[in-house]
């Protein structure tokens, strides 16, 4: 396992309550499990699941991708904003 | 050689007008040409739009064309900065087009003082090189994607609210992304907040706007630097942008892909569940016998020695003006907190029937009475219809409206 900050944006922020925390994740782990344990540590989440991006290190996570996580590791959750 | 023969480039007035930008690298006299004959559609005349089309004015596009059916409002002021006090009441689109003119006589201006909608979006946006979106609402965003990728117009997209921006160019060469590439399905209706109800600082919207004009030069000016397949994060907040490389354009997609099943505009309000536009809708989840209207409301309170009201509004807008009885309990805290937790935040006991809910406009408040019954099912929990707001327009004119 790794320690790995995870930074919310936007709604994802207001949801859950904070800008950015460590979560520990398997080193090598998948797009799926990502999404999987952000959304079991972060129930708040659900409501905008559909939408979410998940970004590892400032880039887009596709489904499918495999990723061996680091210390130094970024993973961003990112609904759009709708709002102008 | 006669002395007066030279080789222009760019003619004598434009060379004085736009010479600080055509002394800049890589703009320079070929940009200007190009953004002079650059047809640019912005859809939106509000906190986005007002830099954008100012920018691209100032900077000399050559077509300027404005979509919005809105008027002006006093609540816009603080960030549509374009407009006046004494605009108030008039058409946005018109109020914009007017202010680019006056400020460069040259921009040709093209008012669609419409609604946008599947049925005259193709026939809009068939005369731009160029789409800003500049929108407030998920099925107008949708829409503006569709068109943009069946004509095959780039799409210079930002959006914002509370102290965060996005932007982004969609449809931008061949392996650059759209918006429905990124989120094939819209977003619940219910956990989508706009301007309204979030609120946005005007500096926000400022500069994401005031970046979306750039870009739109950028794109004119054919350099290669533009956010097509990325996606730029704004927060004011921390004062931190962070730039994300967005996926490359799905070739399932249902607009952009190899197949499309969307080949003309759909329905997007039944797409997105919403409507087109950032207005509240009044939502009735509750039934006649659990409501009370503000004029009941008055009556109860001036009968009863002690009245129980909770508000669910947020602390900022608790901040902003609440009736003497009110109790702040959010409505994320109605969901959240035990029965006990509640009872005692409220100070109600056993003996305690009746408990009245408020909140802004009257949806929240019955949202809180559900979750509340279900907790405190001892307690009869009614909401008061229409919230703060009517309570304002009815009852006490002193009382704030925003």
């Amino acid at each position: 396992m790794v320690s790995v900050k995870v930074l919310f944006f936007g709604e994802a922020f207001q949801l859950v309550g904070k800008r950015e925390e460590t979560v520990e994740f398997p080193a090598e782990t998948d797009y799926e499990e990502l999404r999987r344990i952000i959304l079991e540590k972060y129930p708040a989440l659900s409501k905008i699941e559909k939408v979410m991006m998940l970004a590892v290190d400032q880039e887009y996570a596709n489904p499918g991708d495999r990723f061996e996580l680091e210390r130094f590791t970024e993973i961003a959750v990112i609904p759009p904003l709708s709002g102008g | 050689m006669e002395s007066k023969d030279w080789v222009a480039g760019i003619s004598k007035s434009d060379a004085g007008r736009y010479s600080r930008q055509l002394l800049v690298d890589d703009f320079g006299v070929s940009g200007q040409k190009n953004l002079k004959n650059t047809a640019v559609l912005i859809v939106g005349a509000g906190g986005l739009g007002c830099p954008v089309a100012t920018y691209l004015g100032a900077a000399g596009v050559g077509t300027l064309g404005i979509v919005d059916y809105d008027r002006i409002s006093l609540d816009n002021l603080h960030r549509q900065v374009a407009y006046k006090e004494d605009q108030v009441g008039q058409s946005k689109s018109q109020g914009l087009a007017d202010n680019v003119k006056l400020q460069n006589s040259g921009v040709t201006t093209v008012v669609h003082n419409v609604s946008l909608d599947s049925s005259n979006a193709m026939e809009i946006f068939k005369n731009y090189d160029i789409v800003c979106d500049c929108t407030d609402n998920v099925a107008t965003r949708y829409l503006i994607n569709d068109v943009c990728v069946l004509l095959n117009i780039p799409l210079v997209s930002g959006s914002a609210l509370r102290w965060d921006g996005q932007l982004s160019v969609y449809h931008y060469g061949p392996d650059c992304p759209c918006y429905r590439c990124l989120f094939p399905s819209p977003p619940d209706p219910s956990s989508v907040t706009n301007c309204n109800e979030g609120g946005v600082l005007g500096p926000i919207v400022g500069t994401i706007g005031s970046m979306q004009a750039l870009e739109v030069m950028k794109i004119a000016a054919k350099l290669s630097t533009t956010l097509a397949g990325k996606l730029l994060l704004f927060d004011g907040r921390e004062g931190k942008s962070r730039t994300i490389r967005l996926r490359k354009r799905d070739p399932k997609c249902a607009v952009c892909g190899d197949e499309p099943s969307i080949t003309a505009p759909i329905d997007y309000m039944l797409f997105c569940g919403a409507g087109a536009h950032d207005k509240i809708e009044n939502l009735k989840l509750l039934e006649p016998s659990v409501r009370v209207n503000v004029h009941e409301y008055q009556e109860i309170r001036s009968a009863a020695r002690k009245q129980f009201l909770l508000d669910t509004r947020p602390p900022v807008e608790f901040e902003i003006a609440h009736l003497p009885e009110a109790i702040d309990i959010t409505l994320n805290e109605c969901r959240s907190l035990q029965a006990e937790e509640l009872s005692s935040r409220l100070g109600v006991d056993s003996q305690t029937s009746d408990v009245y809910v408020i909140c802004h406009r009257g949806n929240d408040s019955q949202r809180a009475v559900k979750l509340l019954k279900e907790k405190l099912g001892s307690i009869h929990f009614r909401d008061i219809i229409g919230g703060y707001e009517e309570w304002a327009l009815k009852i006490n004119d002193e009382f704030p409206l925003y």
